[in-house]
């Protein structure tokens, strides 16, 4: 990511970012990048402190330390220039009551200073990449979850932001729904070079579309990187202990009893574990690729009857559950 | 295409670069009350009832309609049904409409918008001030109905109707004050009903004046128009007033939330001062009356006290936004600072305009040669006055001050709160000595109490001189200690903002598409 990085600015970019309520340290030194077309993962248990830092770097929220900086500009020192190049979606879509879509569309519009021909522009266009065109005239608080999901996407883009700020967008929608709502914002990344900072509890959908992860626990940051990065434990970590050290689970299927390849294996340099159900052995192994290759030729040498060897890759789920540790402020 | 199409398109085409030109909230809140219920429903009951008032009032009058003076009647029943929408309904509609928004998590994506505070309060009451002229529009033939009886005077009526129409905006900007004044639910309870009573108040006020009609026996005397304008002037700065605390409420955190707020008090004194002086010219009576002396001196106090209990409890920390903005003319800065937030700059502010008020007392005194003691209750009351201010205002920065060490959940509105219950501690412990004894006798102890003191002045006779002499004695002492007690934080707040960094000029963004014209008023 860095190198594909190089030369090109961050367009977010928090600088040990502080900001607490009271004794609750909501956000505690957080500190990151986010480059153009890139879409970067924000993930954290409830109460981590992700809202906190989605609000403060959509100027809702004041830091009592550090700064955040949109393309350039100083969420403190210059929010109104902050929120031209920035479109918030909030975890929750404000519904204003006896308005449809195209009037709701047309509030943003102007309230971003569009007139004329340029307003209606900037609706069509946002209509057309929402594909809300067929509901102009609905009510909107007659929407769908997904469809209004949709138009608070499409009303974060009316004034086409450089930076999109995406907080859990995809609660509470159907799956269809969510593989439409993952489906643009890939788009918005891909095609339209936007940066996207998206949060999420469903964490495969967002190993899905993400191209970096940053993960968030009591406030701080705990780890980040571009997936692969994090799953092979890589990736910056700030406070990532030897507990939770780069491991690789290597699953092995044999014919007949596997108690026998068991106790060869906790013998073996870098196995830590090894857990049997029936027929398949889970490894818990440290080593790496030359390691691993030199376990295979030893158990194939050792005559074990082995059928299947597989190296399983960390879900995301599996990485943010071993690097965070279920901490409550 | 037809004439007829092409002047529809042509006209549609009009309107709607018309309202390019209007408050975005103007027209979202038009087009909401347009297509829902509450409006329409109210607007339809508005006219019914005023179709009632005429059809009884009618058949009630029948006989006299002709021959008395039924008019008087007639609009007083009409402004009733008025006065009730412009006072009540729609001012409580105002107060909703900001609290709506944070109420259905509108207001963040307002916020984030390129709309400036300023922008959204004023859409807001735009939208009230159309609500009120759609009242005033529909009541419009029924008093035109009324203006063809007996005994309707067209320069009464529509003095009536215009200051109403003030006095409906003024109760807009206080509702919309009111409703950011707090976002905790049991506040918002109190301020709720609070404000329901103030607009009943406000509405039977208004309504008993213009059926009494007193004002109008008034319109004949010389300086009736002179107060109305002068009214019409020291209302209006309210309702700025009004409107930019609402404003200062709605900024964001790193603004500068306070100087909009002391530039209008500012404003507000020297019109205040302006009015008075009008006043003396037309009528040399008013400077040389002693009690108007002391109403003014009064007035004026009371004005920089209340402000400055808000002022001089601010906390002194200037953003990086607010010093980003400073001259880079050590002399603007200078003249800027008092303007600026923070507890001490404020009390140079407030302590500043309070010494000029003094110098003006003290002048006037001179130059009408009312020097002498029986002749200067109004002077030497508005000292006794502004002495207490400087007392309490004191009192309430250094227990800001001490506060912010303390503890952090110590608020500014707790300050306050502590400052009055200290203000109210002290003058019930002067009082004690009167309780006991039952004697109504003035003494040292009464110092620092200004109603005693100020009524003991009022009444010079009564007071007994040893005692006044030392009791202002004391106040002096103490308004002195206090001032210098807070003098260093002073200096400190004027130097922070005289000796800070220059700031550097930040370059302006890329426009990535037309650039947003939002920045300017409607």
């Amino acid at each position: 990511m860095v190198a594909e990085n190089a030369g090109l600015s961050p367009t977010i970019e928090l600088r040990n970012l502080h900001r607490f309520f009271g004794t609750l340290r909501a956000v505690d030194n957080v500190s990151f990048s986010a480059y153009p077309g890139q879409v970067m993962g924000f993930i954290g248990p409830n109460g981590a402190g992700k809202t906190t830092a989605m609000r403060i770097l959509a100027t809702l929220d004041l830091p009592i330390a550090g700064d955040a900086l949109i393309c350039g500009e100083s969420v403190i020192n210059e929010p109104d220039r902050v929120r031209r190049v920035l479109g918030f979606m909030p975890d929750s879509f404000g519904r204003y009551p006896n308005m449809n879509i195209l009037e709701y569309l047309d509030f943003f519009a102007r309230a971003y200073g569009f007139r004329g021909a340029v307003r209606r522009d900037a609706i069509e266009r946002v209509l057309a990449f929402a594909e809300l065109e067929p509901l102009l005239d609905k009510q909107i608080d007659t929407l769908s979850k997904g469809m209004s999901q949709r138009l608070c996407l499409g009303r974060t883009l009316i004034h086409d932001p450089e930076v999109l700020i995406l907080d859990e967008p995809a609660a509470g929608l159907d799956p269809r729904a969510r593989v439409e709502l993952r489906e643009l914002i890939r788009l918005l990344a891909t095609e339209m070079s936007k940066t996207v900072l998206i949060s999420s509890h469903i964490l495969t959908e967002l190993g899905e579309i993400c191209d970096s992860v940053s993960i968030i626990e009591a406030g701080k940051i705990l780890a980040s990187g571009t997936i692969e990065e994090l799953q092979q434990g890589t990736g910056s970590s700030v406070e990532v202990d030897v507990e939770s050290a780069p491991v690789t689970e290597i699953e092995v299927t044999m014919l007949g009893d596997a108690g026998g390849l068991e106790t060869w294996l906790v013998q073996q340099a870098y196995v830590d574990q090894v857990t049997v159900a029936g027929q398949r052995l889970t490894i818990t192994f440290s080593g790496d690729d030359d390691a691993r290759h030199g376990l295979l030729k030893a158990i194939v040498l050792a005559d074990f009857r082995v059928v299947s060897f597989e190296t399983k890759t960390q879900s995301l789920e599996d990485t943010f559950m071993r690097i965070t540790r279920g901490e409550l402020q | 295409m037809s004439v007829v199409d092409r002047t529809l398109d042509r006209t549609v085409g009009l309107i709607e670069r018309l309202s390019d030109r209007l408050n975005p909230i103007l027209v979202k809140e038009t087009r909401q009350s347009t297509q829902g219920t509450f409006f329409a429903m109210v607007f339809l009951m508005f006219i019914a009832v005023s179709w009632v008032v005429l059809t009884l009032g009618t058949l009630s009058q029948w006989e006299r309609l002709e021959t008395d003076p039924t008019a008087e009647m007639f609009f007083g029943w009409y402004y009733a049904v008025l006065s009730f929408a412009a006072f009540v309904v729609v001012p409580f509609g105002a107060y909703r409409s900001l609290l709506v928004e944070r109420e259905q998590h509108t207001y963040d994506l307002l916020t984030i918008t390129t709309l400036e505070p300023r922008r959204i309060v004023q859409g807001k009451l735009a939208s009230s001030v159309l609500q009120v002229l759609v009242y005033y529009s529909a009541i419009a033939p029924f008093i035109a109905f009324t203006s063809i009886l007996q005994g309707f005077d067209v320069l009464w009526v529509s003095w009536v109707l215009a200051l109403s129409f003030l006095w409906s905006i003024a109760l807009c900007s206080v509702a919309m004050m009111t409703s950011v004044s707090s976002r905790h639910a049991q506040w918002q309870t109190t301020n709720l009903v609070g404000l329901i009573v103030m607009l009943l108040i406000g509405w039977s006020t208004a309504l008993s004046f213009v059926v009494v009609g007193e004002a109008q026996r008034e319109m004949d005397e010389p300086n009736f128009w002179l107060v109305t304008g002068i009214c019409v002037v020291l209302g209006s700065s309210y309702i700025a007033l009004a409107q930019q605390v609402t404003i200062s409420r709605i900024t964001f955190a790193s603004g500068n939330r306070s100087s909009g707020i002391r530039w209008i008090l500012t404003i507000q004194f020297w019109l205040f001062v302006a009015a008075i002086a009008l006043l003396s010219v037309v009528n040399v009576g008013v400077a040389m009356d002693e009690d108007a002396q002391l109403v003014v001196g009064t007035l004026a106090t009371l004005h920089w006290t209340v402000a400055g209990l808000f002022l001089v409890t601010e906390s002194e920390f200037l953003s990086r936004r607010i010093r980003s903005r400073f001259s880079t003319s050590r002399g603007r800065r200078l003249l800027s600072a008092p303007f600026l937030p923070g507890g001490s700059r404020g009390l140079v502010l407030v302590f500043g305009h309070l010494a000029i008020l003094c110098l003006g007392m003290a002048l006037l005194a001179g130059v009408l040669g009312v020097a002498t003691a029986r002749h200067a209750r109004g002077v030497v009351g508005t000292f006794v006055l502004v002495l207490n201010a400087v007392v309490w205002l004191g009192v309430a920065a250094i227990i800001s001050r001490w506060a912010r060490k303390v503890s952090y959940r110590i608020t500014n509105a707790h300050v306050r709160v502590l400052t009055v219950l200290l203000f109210v501690l002290v003058q019930f412990v002067s009082m004690v000595p009167m309780i006991i004894s039952g004697r109504n006798s003035f003494s040292v102890i009464h110092a620092l109490n200004p109603f005693v003191m100020v009524a003991e002045v009022d009444d010079a006779g009564r007071i007994g001189f040893a005692a006044g002499v030392a009791a202002m004695i004391i106040l002096l002492f103490a308004a002195a200690v206090l001032l210098l007690v807070n003098l260093p934080a002073m200096y400190r707040g004027i130097r922070a903002v005289t000796d800070g960094p220059t700031p550097q000029p930040t370059p302006q963004p890329t426009p990535q598409h037309d650039p947003p014209e939002g920045s300017s008023g409607a």
